[in-house]
């Protein structure tokens, strides 16, 4: 065969040796080293080169101690792990955050504003702007503990009166028609 | 628009939605409720549906008994009348004057047989209380928890 002075070329032996080449190419590169006695001799450089790397990765590898070997990395890690406030900074910026956090304050502002009942009361329960009207007397009383307003009176007596019964106290009976002679 | 975008504009209006509530609330109606409770020296009883009340009565009255005769609940709007018919012939109108910040403004008339025997103007708290009492019926003494909340 003819030697091809452009394939006699030894990057072209070396991407042979790692079959880096198309089919047509390998084809003829095969062909081409059957007869080229200087490819022949440096493909064997390459299968020497080769096989005396892969020997010596190999023991180098059945000496290795793995285990030490992730301990360091591992300690590594550890050492270049995040700090706790730019991971705080990253939780408030993250979605899974910031969304459920503003659905729960809009809940709680709607709760406020709508459903909620005034958790504290200041003073009493109710002030008594005025009062009148035809009765004996008044009392305005404030309880100690919740200040609940009071306010008690005593009616006036009425003709007909049936609800009163026969427990009717003659004593206010007596003051009444006294304040309506006075009144007269 | 993504989803997220879109739960977030929603939020937005929630959110906006409570903050603007306030002023939406003051043109809300009034819930008002009467209790109409007859306390008397008689027999110890106290009705379990008064519970709340009691307590608060017991450290200022010595009654024995407290029993709910009826409760009347109305919704009213401002300038609005309710009428809660009581015993003994009474009626009791309630007619709410104004809402301030927490409390309503309410004008309270008690009549007996067709006459006013008692008109009082109170301010009271959202979801407070006052207690009226005093006209005798049967053996005791007629109390009316009025409360408000809007």
């Amino acid at each position: 065969m003819k030697m091809d002075p452009a394939i006699c070329d030894p990057t072209l032996v070396n991407r042979f040796f790692d079959q880096e080449l198309g089919p047509d190419e390998y084809a003829l590169m095969s062909e081409h080293i059957k007869h080229c006695p200087s490819c022949q001799k440096a493909l064997q450089d390459a299968e020497a080169i080769s096989a005396l790397f892969g020997t010596a990765l190999d023991k180098e590898l059945s000496r290795a101690k793995l285990e030490r070997v992730e301990v360091r990395v591992l300690a590594f890690i550890h050492r270049t792990k995040t700090p706790w406030w730019l991971k705080l900074g990253h939780l408030f910026v993250a979605k899974r955050f910031y969304v459920p956090a503003t659905a729960v304050i809009a809940g709680l502002i709607l709760y406020f504003s709508f459903l909620a009942p005034p958790t504290s009361v200041s003073g009493p329960s109710a002030i008594i702007n005025s009062l009148k009207g035809n009765v004996g007397s008044v009392m305005i009383l404030e309880t100690p503990k919740s200040h609940q307003t009071i306010l008690w009176f005593s009616e006036p007596l009425m003709s007909g009166d049936e609800d009163n019964g026969i427990e009717e106290n003659q004593s206010t009976v007596s003051t009444y028609s006294k304040r309506l002679c006075l009144m007269s | 628009m993504t989803r997220f975008k879109k739960l977030h504009l929603l939020l937005l209006l929630v959110v906006l939605t409570g903050v603007l509530a306030a002023p939406i609330r003051a043109e809300r109606n009034i819930d008002v409720v009467v209790k109409t409770v007859l306390a008397s020296h008689g027999a110890k009883y106290f009705d379990p549906r008064l519970s709340s009340v009691i307590e608060e009565l017991q450290s200022v009255f010595r009654y024995s008994s407290y029993r709910l005769l009826s409760q009347d609940r109305t919704n009213l709007r401002v300038g609005e009348t309710g009428v809660v018919s009581l015993p003994g012939n009474r009626i009791l109108k309630i007619t709410p004057m104004g809402v301030t910040e927490n409390r309503v403004e309410l004008r309270l008339v008690i009549l007996k047989k067709r006459r006013a025997v008692f008109e009082t103007v109170i301010q009271l708290l959202n979801h407070g209380s006052i207690i009226v009492g005093g006209p005798k019926h049967k053996d005791g003494s007629l109390l009316f928890n009025i409360s408000a909340s809007f």
